[in-house]
């Protein structure tokens, strides 16, 4: 139903190359030898890792978000084929319930072109890999925050996350004790009455 | 660029060309007028007065960090004896039951004699992301279920659930059934095997572990761009014409600003519901096939026994209506109702037309099963 544009339209290089290429540029830096007279720091290492995965990242933004926009303008452009837009057509509309009746057609025609695109498959999954490049993007700044946090003595955000959940844990525990102990109460009432 | 000539059989038909009857406003005078109007639209924008929403008297019982349990004042001094505890989802605020004066969901249930309860969600923070349904259900719902049976003297209340809200009353019923007497359900979402929606396709494709696992809770921002997917043009785009050419209505105007108010009044989800949700329902569709488990036990939609009223909206385009009318044939209630009705998922709870069609049938039917 809906043409898979990607990236390849747009460009003479396939994403996936453009993703080797990086990976392999990357690559040369890991060659420098970590233990030894000439290696580099631990923290450099570490900096060129989440330089990039930064890289890798957005780039994944950028290519998702441009099939992002290239399936909505296709679907718009589409949509907008289907309407009369000669000069002629327009001259019809000569009154304001010419004009109501063009605007129902013309949001009609959209709102069937994209209702159409929101329920392809392929649309919910560019939209699922959107929101996961933006999620990983979200979690790869989180990591290297928290490394700068440690350095600081703080507690990072995955720590106080293990807190949070324990918590929870310990608060079922407690309302389960609690139900527990109401029943006892009410089975002890009833036996004194 | 290749022209597709208009077709017969298009959703709506092209602009005549014979000349309308109604000519006597020319195109001119009503692109001036619209152009005033769109001034007025603007300045209302940039200077928005205080909108009233949720204004139906009433008491709260008892607020915690999630929520808060409202009591609303009785119209009559002896309400009918069995009290209605009303589920609001997670989705959006719970005002929407009590939008407005004349279109109030809470208000008609009050004025047809129910002794009428709100559990209103509070907007999870970061805090409460390992909050699950497990809590929502078996904590925070049987907290107030256990509490206005103490209030009220009774043995059972009414659970009313909408939309999530209906979801988690339908688990909580398989779970905690002998304290619930009738179970009335709104646009329940049950079976997602037959969901259709644009919603549904978003749902079913999303890596949602990755998204929490990285954003904590279910942000607001990530919701209102699914939501906006949702009729776009004629919903979405069209009311703001309409309310341009109302804008002299003071009384147009000021419900179009509370529903938009409540539209774009999205807390977000906590993560844990969200991952329930997503996974558990709309991709494994587990309510539906009885293998849903909150905690340690399995919710089996089978093991409902209690009279069972599910209403539903055939318009609905926020919940599949086929994914909701299935829960008649999943439970084992003797007395099961299922009512459709020709409206939307808002339509169903905030309208002139829910308010004539909607509650009397709900009401009677309430009222058969309630003590008085």
């Amino acid at each position: 139903m809906i043409d898979s544009v990607s990236f390849h339209e747009n460009s003479n290089i396939p994403f996936e190359e453009v993703l080797k290429k990086y990976q392999e540029f990357w690559k040369k830096f890991y060659n420098i030898p970590k233990f030894s007279p000439f290696s580099l720091p631990e923290e450099t290492s570490n900096l060129v890792k989440n330089l990039q995965d930064l890289l890798l990242i957005t780039s994944k933004i950028q290519y998702f978000n441009l099939n992002y926009v290239t399936q909505i303008n296709k679907t718009y452009t589409e949509a907008l084929d289907k309407i009369p837009p000669n000069k002629s057509e327009l001259n019809s509309l000569q009154s304001e319930q010419d004009l109501k009746k063009y605007r129902s057609f013309l949001l009609g025609t959209l709102e069937e072109s994209f209702t159409n695109l929101f329920q392809s498959r392929e649309f919910g999954v560019l939209v699922s890999d959107l929101m996961g490049a933006y999620s990983e993007y979200n979690k790869l700044l989180r990591n290297i925050s928290n490394t700068y946090l440690l350095s600081l003595n703080l507690s990072s955000k995955d720590d106080v996350d293990i807190l949070l959940k324990d918590m929870q844990e310990l608060k079922r525990e407690v309302r389960d004790l609690r139900k527990s102990i109401d029943i006892i109460m009410s089975e002890e009432n009833q036996v004194a009455k | 660029m290749k022209r597709i000539k208009l077709q017969n059989n298009t959703t709506t038909n092209p602009p005549s060309k014979e000349k309308s009857p109604n000519v006597s406003i020319s195109i001119d005078k009503y692109n001036q007028d619209l152009s005033e109007k769109i001034d007025k639209l603007t300045q209302l924008y940039q200077n928005p007065k205080d909108i009233d929403v949720g204004s139906t008297e009433h008491q709260i019982i008892k607020e915690t960090n999630i929520y808060r349990l409202l009591h609303y004042k009785p119209i009559f001094k002896k309400p009918i004896k069995t009290p209605i505890l009303v589920v609001y989802a997670l989705i959006n605020r719970s005002y929407i039951l009590d939008l407005q004066r004349d279109k109030s969901w809470i208000k008609n249930l009050l004025f047809q004699g129910f002794d009428v309860y709100l559990i209103d969600w509070k907007p999870p923070t970061l805090n409460d992301k390992y909050v699950n349904f497990d809590d929502y259900v078996n904590n925070f719902i049987d907290d107030c279920v256990n509490l206005i049976i103490n209030q009220a003297s009774v043995d059972k209340i009414t659970l009313h659930g909408y939309c999530m809200g209906a979801t988690m009353s339908v688990m909580y019923t398989t779970l905690h059934q002998r304290k619930i007497k009738n179970l009335v359900t709104l646009a329940p979402v049950i079976d997602t095997s037959k969901d259709l929606t644009v919603i549904g396709n978003f749902g079913r494709t999303m890596n949602v572990d990755r998204i929490i696992d990285s954003v904590g809770n279910m942000p607001p921002q990530l919701l209102r761009t699914c939501f906006s997917a949702l009729k776009p043009f004629k919903q979405g785009m069209n009311k703001y014409f309409t309310l341009v050419e109302h804008i002299d209505d003071e009384k147009f105007v000021q419900n179009f600003l509370r529903i938009e108010k409540w539209l774009y009044d999205v807390p977000p989800i906590t993560g844990e519901v969200f991952k329930q949700w997503i996974k558990d329902i709309y991709q494994n569709n587990l309510l539906a096939k009885n293998k849903l488990k909150l905690g340690s036990k399995v919710i089996d939609l089978s093991k409902i026994y209690i009279p069972l009223l599910n209403i539903v909206a055939d318009e609905d385009h926020l919940v599949s209506p086929e994914g909701s009318a299935a829960l008649n044939n999943l439970v084992s209630s003797s007395d099961n109702r299922l009512m459709r009705f020709p409206t939307g998922h808002v339509g169903l709870i905030a309208s002139s037309y829910s308010q004539l069609n909607v509650l009397p049938r709900m009401g009677k039917w309430l009222f058969s099963r309630s003590d008085n």
